[in-house]
Parts: structure tokens; sequence; C-alpha cells
């Protein structure tokens, strides 16, 4: 649909335009798991070599540029981005950036993350065991023109790749060994960025499910994917309690999580009240849901402080 | 041989089983007083690029079946006591009766088009049924939310009535095997595009704007419905002033709560201003439909391009 008069969109000065492509706010993915380790490996005294720990800071944050990057630029290939015109960047859609020039930028940061990378498994060879399904995953992942949004799974991979294979191969490369607290954190923290994703493919049902676009919540459907992610919310909260129980969490951390978990109620409720994919409740309760995802990102910074500290 | 209200004799008695009872009264009443537009549709196409006449009249007799079984079922649905000033089929009849005459008329869509011999028609037909279905389920899934928004809307129309109009574009294309993908891509664009404007032109009657049909005034919002208009008006609103607008009992009410009359007139101005930018779109996409067109058949572009007039404008063109 286009109206009579074209809406010209000033580009804005290239630093601009490329902050915009990176999209910051999406850092959160992997800057929480990157704080979750450095911050008490600080505290404790464990950082084994703080160059190493800056290469590797730079190549998570470069590989998740360049998957980004990589991400809008198939996106536009395969028309994935007229599904959803107020998602993604828009610098392609805005005709600030060719779609070349976006490939060829994630791939050079995707390129340059694993240059960084190779000191790091000569010094630390633990962390090719890390590294390599790692790197299969991605490349499964990403060598196909519609990327991870062409397999059923392909979430839940992102899934392993953004939480256990990231926090433990980070912690690797940080303290020089690999623990179990990592690695089921990592787990955590995946199903809990999953949530804001669920929640996003869920508004977009209708659309997505048209395009035979194959997420968790398209294959579900409408009503099964409602009891999808209020478990989904249910249960990544509870798997939260056990780590802090594990780590023998501090009583004002237990004290926020009732909190939060009171708070939950009634997002919970009016997610089980609605009737339509296409209805005006979806966007707000996407909205009240992803405010529970960040006070939990919240909550659980504010406990590794306080424990590094 | 009994006559619809139109000129092709889209109903006949004859056509169904005399010994079921009150199915050709509920019939009757049902083809009778319809304007037959989707049918007419079908002529318009039809006409230009020669089909023949047995295969035009199937076309138009599909089309009006299934959107006349589509009524049927909407009035039960909906629970709407007239239909086009008359007492609604499942008032008169029942409301079994009229979900089963519905059914009826959709088989006989499939019995007929099946004897036709053309795989393709029948295949895009039954998608065409099952998008109308699902348009009417999305409908009625939103039935008492007012905060729905016009590009939600817009999702529903384009699969409950937008799909009838590109039907009538694409069905005579594929009766007469003529299958390119880029002519059927800019057809759908247009039937699109023709659907929008006639259910956005509908839905300003609902407001008194060239009501010259005198549709009850503010009948959707009593229902339950906020159609594209009254999306369009909600636009930027709080929850509180969306809903003091769709509790409004008439028309000045309503106004008032936009702000007064001028500023309710500024409003269908911006709404029609919108709406010119799809007359433009749908022109360009019978530009491109023209690019396929043998000489003969170019008159179909002229015939199809002064639709909006009386789709959305209400007026003869």
């Amino acid at each position: 649909m286009t109206s009579s008069s074209a809406i010209v969109v000033k580009a804005p000065l290239w630093p601009v335009i490329w902050l915009k492509a990176l999209r910051p706010r999406s850092f959160l993915t992997v800057l929480f798991p990157i704080y979750l380790i450095l911050v008490p490996a600080a505290g404790f005294g464990e950082i084994l070599d703080p160059v190493l720990t800056l290469l590797a800071t730079l190549a998570v944050l470069l590989a998740y540029a360049g998957l980004l990057l990589r991400n809008d630029y198939q996106d536009h290939l395969s028309g994935f981005d007229k599904l959803h015109p107020d998602r993604g960047s828009r610098a392609i859609q805005n005709g600030w950036l060719k779609p070349e020039t976006v490939g060829r930028a994630g791939l050079f940061c995707l390129i340059l993350a694993i240059v960084l990378a190779l000191p790091l498994v000569w010094v630390l060879p633990l962390l090719l065991w890390i590294l390599l399904p790692a790197m299969l995953i991605l490349g499964f992942l990403f060598l196909t023109p519609r990327s991870h949004k062409n397999f059923p799974a392909g979430e839940l991979a992102l899934a392993v790749l953004g939480g256990p294979l990231l926090m433990g191969g980070y912690e690797v490369a940080v303290t020089g060994y690999l623990s179990w607290e990592a690695l089921l954190a990592g787990a955590v923290w995946g199903a809990l960025f999953l949530f804001p994703v669920h929640l996003r493919h869920f508004e977009h049902l209708f659309v997505e499910s048209q395009a035979k676009v194959p997420s968790l919540v398209s294959f579900f459907g409408f009503d099964r994917s409602q009891k999808l992610i209020q478990r989904w919310w249910v249960l990544t909260l509870l798997a939260f309690c056990l780590l802090q129980f594990w780590w023998q969490a501090r009583l004002l951390t237990w004290g926020f999580l009732f909190l939060l978990a009171l708070a939950s109620f009634p997002f919970l409720k009016s997610w089980a009240r609605l009737k339509s994919p296409l209805g005006s409740e979806v966007k707000n309760l996407r909205t009240q849901g992803q405010t529970l995802y960040l006070l939990l990102c919240l909550i659980w910074a504010l406990d590794v402080l306080w424990t590094s500290l | 041989m009994q006559r619809s209200g139109i000129d092709l004799k889209i109903y006949d008695p004859r056509d169904f089983p005399a010994y079921l009872p009150k199915l050709s009264h509920l019939y009757d009443d049902l083809f009778h007083g319809g304007k037959g537009f989707r049918a007419k549709l079908i002529k318009m196409v039809s006409q230009p690029l020669s089909l023949p006449g047995r295969t035009e009249h199937l076309l138009a007799q599909t089309i009006e079946f299934i959107h006349n079984a589509s009524l049927l079922h909407d009035d039960l649905v909906d629970r709407s006591v007239l239909r086009r000033g008359k007492p609604a089929a499942w008032t008169k009849y029942s409301p079994e009766y009229a979900v089963l005459a519905g059914d009826y008329l959709l088989a006989r869509v499939m019995v007929n088009l099946s004897g036709f011999g053309n795989i393709r028609l029948v295949q895009y037909t039954a998608e065409i049924i099952s998008d109308l279905l699902e348009g009417e389920w999305l409908q009625d899934s939103v039935v008492g939310d007012f905060f729905v928004s016009l590009e939600q809307l817009d999702r529903i129309h384009d699969l409950k009535t937008a799909s009838l109009f590109k039907w009538c574009l694409r069905a005579p294309f594929i009766a007469l095997e003529r299958h390119e993908p880029e002519l059927h891509e800019s057809l759908e664009a247009a039937g699109t595009l023709l659907g929008q404007l006639f259910q956005r032109g509908d839905d300003l009657l609902d407001y008194d704007i060239r009501n010259d049909e005198g549709k009850a005034i503010l009948g959707d919002l009593k229902s339950g419905y906020l159609n594209s208009f009254g999306a369009f008006v909600s636009r930027g609103k709080s929850r509180g002033e969306i809903d003091r607008l769709v509790k409004s009992t008439d028309l000045r009410e309503f106004q008032n709560h936009l702000g007064g009359s001028a500023a309710f007139e500024k409003l269908v101005k911006d709404f029609d201003d919108v709406n010119l930018g799809l007359i433009a779109d749908y022109n360009r996409r019978l530009d491109r439909v023209e690019a396929f067109l043998s000489p003969s058949e170019k008159d179909l572009v002229k015939v199809l391009r002064p639709l909006t007039e009386l789709l959305y404008w209400r007026r003869k063109p």
C-alpha cells in the first residue's frame, strides 16, 4: 500500500547510519552474558589475562555485530523484511545502505571476530570444544538465504549459541576454566532471551503463519502458543530461582524475585484471555512481557554485582 | 426460469433439489434484491477477453454463490436480523437452514467447477473460500475490540472482502488457461486494492458519508465492530477517548467526541486522501496488467479503471 505522496526519509550522518544498522539495544543479548562472567571474575580476581579478556570481548561483540548485519542482509534478500515493516534497522529499507554493503560489513565483522579468536584458541585449546560446535551451528543457521528463520528449531539453536556456548566459551577465555555454573546460567539465559523472541513471533503470528515462517510459535499456532508463552515465562522464572537457590542468593534478591512473580500474575492472566492474533491487546501484552524480561535481567545483574563486590 | 435481479441468470431453482423443503424459497429471498455486483464484475472482465458465454455464466454463478453463502453465514454469526431490508434467512427460516443453505451453495460451487474440468480454477476457488472463512473467523475474533489498528483490520479485509474481488479479476484468466505469473501478481494486487477500497467506502456509509443507499448509521459500532474509518479516526487517541467515542449513541455525539463536525469533515478528507493513494496504486497495477493484454483485450483496463469511482466514491463513473 503506498500513499499518493512519497515520504522521503532524510539520511542521517554515516556514523549514525551504522549505529542504527547495528541496533545497539539488541546488544543486551551478548552484553548480559559477558557481564555475568566478567563481573564475578573481576570481583574474585579470576581474570587470567586482561589482554585475552579484551580479545574475547571484542571477538564476541564483533561476531554479534556480524550476525546482526548478515541477518538484515539475508532478510532483505529473502523478502522477510517486507513482512515486518517496523522491524530491523531499516538502514537498507530506507536506502541509507546498500544490501551488499551491509552483507559485506557483516562478513568483515565475522572474519575479524575469528581473527581475534585465534590467539585465544592458541593459548586456551579448551576453547576449541566450544568454538567448533558454535561455528557448526552458526554455519548451519546462517548459510542459507533465509537464515535461522528457515528452520523450525532455529531459535532453539540460537538459544544454545547465545546461552551456554557463549557463556561457557567466554568463561574459558576470561578465567581459563569451564564451570558447570556458567553452562547452567547460560542455559537459563538462553531460555530467558528467547522469551521476548516468542512474544515478537506471537505478535506477528498471522503474518508469519501466512508466510510460513517456521518459528515455534507459528508451529504451535494461536491456542497452544498462548500456553507456550505462559509456561515459558513461569519455567524460566523457576529455573532462575533454582539457580539462585544453588548460588545461595541474598534475601534481597529473593524479595525482588517474589515481587516479580507477583507482577507476573496480571500479565499471565491477561495473556490467557487473548482472543485474537490481530487484537489490540497483543501489542500491549508484548510490551508488558518485555518489561518483565528486563526486570528479571536487572534483578540478575544486581545480584551478580552484590555477590562480586 | 426464475430470474434474479441481474442480467445473468445466476440462480435457477431447477439447479437445486425440489425435495428439500423451503430451500427454493430461501434462495429466492437471497438472490432477489442483490445488486450482483461481483457477477457484473465477472462480465466486465470476461467480455474483453472474449470468454465463452457458458464459462462467463459459470464464473458469475460461482462468485455469487460464494458471496451469498458468506452472507447467509455472516448474518447468523453477527446476529443481524435484516439483510437488504428484509428479514435475514436465519430469522425467517431457521439458523440451521441458514447454515446448511450456505454450505450447500459452496458445495454446488465445487460440483459446478469440477464439472468444468479446470483443476487450477478449482484449486484457486477453494483457496479463496478458505481465505474468506479465515477472514470471517478473524473478524469475529476482534468483535468488541475497539482498539484494533487499521493495519490489522486491513489484514482481515484482505481475506474477507478483497479475496472475492481478486477472484473476479483472476478467475477469467485462469479459465482461459492464462497463467503468466506477473500478470496474476498484478491482478492479485489490483484485486486487493479494489477490495480494500470497496470495504473502506462501505465503512464510510456507517458514518453517513456518501450514504445514498441509506445504510444504518453507526450500525457497525453498535454491533461491537470498529470498522476501518473508526480505526482511522481513533489513531493516536487514548483508551479513554476511544472508549467514549465508541459508546456514542448517535452520529452527532460521535462527531462531538472528535471535536465537532468541522474536525470530523477534516478526518473524512484525510481518510479520502489516504485512499487516493490506494487508487493511484490500483491504477499503476492496471498499467502493469495492460502490458500483458493483446490489443483487442486492452478494453479490460478501460473498464476496470473507473471502478474505484463506484466502489469507493459511491458514484456512477
